[in-house]
């Protein structure tokens, strides 16, 4: 086996930044942070990057995107910080995540209180983000979907779960008082005949949206044109 | 790491002793979800209702 250092050697500088100090800092304790240079950056509004242009190698995100109100925007803002021909990468809760919960939710309050209130944030759908890239400036697209779906006891346990996750507000912001625990009883009852497993768990979609995205720059390749490809791919992975 | 159960922990305890009121309930309305309006399943709501409110009691 080919012995390669770690990958935090070859990382020169790295920011991380977040709107929340408490989720930033929440493993500054950890060994790692000794063994590569990490600042940490709690931003005062998590729709304004305050960095120059042309700054990073690289941007991540994972997991957070779903919480921008202005995607677009905030999707141009990296752009502009990447230095030209430097990728973007990001994960993003996306389309279906929480269906089960959206709809099990509806009947409840429907039912219980006579209409509805949204209680999981609008969320984008995957066809949006190739488009919200493009739009952006960003160059060589790729998106993909994975759906996960985690199996719970029962709605109250996933709804913790939510919480900790930081996802929660929506759900379990609002004061249990008479009116929402009986939303919440009703809703137990529903989701688990509306999408509960054999077994007697439930099950709860997180569809994660995965991009790349490259800030457009010197030589990078461009997509060749359609209808210009001149060897059958079928001949290439049927061939040998 | 909690020192000490959260209400919805107390909650969801009462409620697992309710699973068959709760899948009654859950049977009514999606029995023809499309048209749920306010109280369509009052009647088994207020059993599931009763079973929880007896079990949270119980607990004491």
């Amino acid at each position: 086996m080919p012995v390669s250092p770690p990958l935090s050697q070859k990382i020169g500088s790295l920011v991380a930044a977040d709107s929340s100090e408490t989720l930033l800092h929440r493993d500054a304790d950890l060994p790692f942070n000794s063994e590569l240079k990490l600042t940490r950056h709690v931003l005062a509004d998590e729709e304004t990057l305050p960095w120059d242009s042309n700054t990073f190698d690289m941007v991540l995100s994972s997991l957070s995107l779903h919480w921008i109100n202005d995607l677009p925007g905030v999707l141009a803002q990296v752009n502009n910080i990447l230095k030209p021909d430097a990728p973007f990468i990001g994960a993003m809760l996306g389309g279906d995540t929480l269906f089960e919960l959206r709809t099990s939710l509806q009947l409840a309050e429907q039912e219980r209180r006579g209409g509805i209130s949204p209680h999981v944030s609008p969320l984008a759908d995957t066809r949006d983000v190739g488009g919200l890239l493009g739009k952006a400036g960003f160059k060589m697209l790729t998106v993909d979907v994975e759906d996960i779906v985690v199996d719970y006891p029962d709605t109250f346990a996933l709804m913790q779960d939510l919480q900790a996750m930081g996802e929660g507000n929506a759900v379990l912001g609002r004061e249990m008082g008479a009116i929402g625990r009986d939303v919440l009883l009703a809703n137990e009852g529903i989701y688990r005949e509306l999408h509960g497993n054999e077994d007697g768990t439930i099950p709860a979609t997180f569809r994660v949206i995965h991009m790349i995205g490259w800030k457009e720059g010197g030589d990078q390749p461009q997509p060749l044109k359609r209808g210009s490809g001149e060897v059958n791919l079928k001949d290439i992975l049927e061939g040998q | 790491m909690q020192q000490k159960t959260r209400p919805i922990q107390r909650f969801a305890q009462a409620v697992s002793k309710c699973t068959a009121e709760a899948s009654v309930y859950g049977k009514c309305i999606v029995a023809d979800y499309n048209s749920v309006h306010k109280d369509k399943c009052v009647n088994e709501f207020m059993k599931l209702k009763n079973c929880y409110l007896a079990a949270a009691k119980g607990r004491k």
